[in-house]
């Protein structure tokens, strides 16, 4: 062990664990399985090792809802300030806006039913993980569900929080993205009782909460998604919540950004690990945060 | 979902390619999360974790396996990171020469180091400094572990490491007057 009155010994600091972009880790995936080899039917016996015949993406974020007021204004606003292209679909009562080239898809819809943030995790069976909610101590809100188990379910949690499941299908209808984003995705921040949390997702969606740090109370669920227990943080009741931050390569020019929108850039922080944040609203009002690794 | 048990080694199971993968979805954001720490820098943290993995991959496909678990590729990926920071930095010889000269003898710095000040130093100085200093004092490891990560003699190890520290302490310095 280095020197205790040495100053250096300071530096020491655990990593904690951190998920890479869902696109990275899909690529990565498929590189691996070609260089092991590995044919359809192996990974079909691969994937069937994750229970409920899933695959180890099961339960992993592949869409937010975002609420806004109104859905084509906010898009304007997103493109400009993220880069963000979407295919926009008139529904009856609203209009949503699916993103065609972020890494997980934000719906961006002015339906005023729907919860502020709600996400959504890919799941192989949503029948079963659907079925497994109630046990839990959730409610299925919605289902859709299909005779092969998969299709899509809209739930609330036990702590009252909403989300949904769907088995992803490769839809192909939009259009080719034209640019890269340049925000993603970047944390579902769920401020909850991390021990029910941990209940509850673990039967449901397969969750196993990962505390970053001992002293810590924020814990990752899977790559995108954290739990703060706010409460056992500061000893005080707190209402469970969730929020989305948009990950942007720094924080200071995009916060600029968001003030050339007319939006409000919030004050910058820096109490999520590594990450420089701010929380900000879109020029209707919507809150949203922003995180980033530089300032610059 | 299965229970997670980060002992499970790929190496001793049966289908390999599916234990690979398995222990893949589990190690991911852990090799991720300390390469990203360490070395600040999202874009470079995927590229050595690829490499990590693929050294994993190739490790298992070849005769007589190690045992490839969560630790093993932290080990790999803390390889990998000093493999960088040795490509990078070229002109390393000439900073560990230069920091020779005006290394003295060792005396207490019992400096309270701000870890933002810390992080920019580190990330400004050569590669072998930012390693045996990184290795050392950020993952804490003993001497002789660092000494084996960095291919070197434990008393090469050693003066490498008070030369860093010298280095370190310099450039802690510059950053705060230009801070202030």
């Amino acid at each position: 062990m280095p020197d205790r009155t040495d100053s250096f010994a300071s530096l020491r600091r655990p990593a904690p664990p951190l998920g890479p972009d869902p696109t990275f880790a899909a690529s990565l995936r498929r590189r691996l399985e070609r260089e092991l080899g590995m044919t359809t039917a192996d990974l079909n016996r691969s994937d069937s090792t994750a229970g409920r015949g899933g695959t180890d993406l099961d339960g992993t974020l592949a869409m937010v809802h975002l609420r806004v007021a109104d859905a084509d204004r906010a898009m304007a606003f997103l493109a400009a300030l993220a880069g963000w292209e979407a295919e926009r679909v008139p529904f009856d009562d609203h209009i949503s806006h699916y993103t065609i080239n972020t890494a997980v898809t934000v719906r961006i819809l002015d339906d005023p039913g729907s919860a502020p943030v709600v996400p959504f995790y890919r799941m192989t069976m949503v029948s079963e993980a659907a079925a497994a909610v109630p046990a839990a101590g959730g409610r299925v809100v919605e289902s859709g569900a299909e005779p092969d188990g998969g299709g899509w379910a809209r739930a609330v949690d036990d702590q009252g929080l909403p989300f949904g499941m769907y088995r992803p299908r490769g839809y192909q209808g939009s259009a080719a993205p034209g640019r890269p984003a340049t925000g993603e995705v970047g944390l579902v921040f769920m401020t909850a009782d991390a021990t029910r949390a941990d209940r509850f997702y673990g039967p449901v969606l397969g969750w196993h909460l990962q505390r970053v740090h001992p002293d810590s109370n924020y814990f990752e669920a899977v790559p995108a998604v954290g739990v703060f227990d706010e409460a056992a943080a500061f000893g005080r009741p707190v209402a469970p919540s969730l929020r989305l931050y948009l990950s942007v390569p720094a924080l200071s020019p995009a916060l600029a950004r968001v003030s050339e929108l007319g939006g409000r850039a919030g004050e910058v922080a820096q109490d999520m690990g590594p990450y420089y944040t701010a929380w900000c609203s879109d020029d209707q009002g919507t809150g949203f945060g922003l995180m980033a690794e530089a300032l610059q | 979902m299965p229970a997670r048990n980060d002992n499970t080694a790929v190496g001793e199971a049966e289908d390999q390619g599916a234990a690979m993968l398995s222990l893949y979805e589990r190690a991911l954001p852990v090799v991720f999360g300390y390469l990203a720490d360490r070395c600040g820098d999202r874009a470079t943290a995927e590229d050595l974790t690829s490499e990590t993995f693929l050294a994993a991959v190739a490790a298992v496909k070849a005769p007589g396996p190690p045992a490839v678990s969560i630790a093993w590729l932290v080990g790999v990926a803390r390889h990998k990171l000093v493999d960088h920071w040795r490509r990078r930095g070229r002109h390393d010889r000439l900073v560990d020469r230069a920091a020779t000269e005006v290394t003295g003898p060792e005396d207490p710095w019992e400096h309270e180091l701000d870890r933002l000040r810390s992080d920019a130093v580190l990330a400004g100085l050569g590669g072998h400094h930012r390693a045996v200093l990184t290795l050392r004092y950020v993952d804490g490891l003993p001497v002789g572990e660092v000494a084996e990560v960095l291919d070197r003699s434990v008393h090469a190890t050693e003066a490498l490491l008070s030369r860093a520290k010298a280095a370190f302490r310099r450039a802690y310095v510059v950053e705060g007057a230009d801070d202030a």
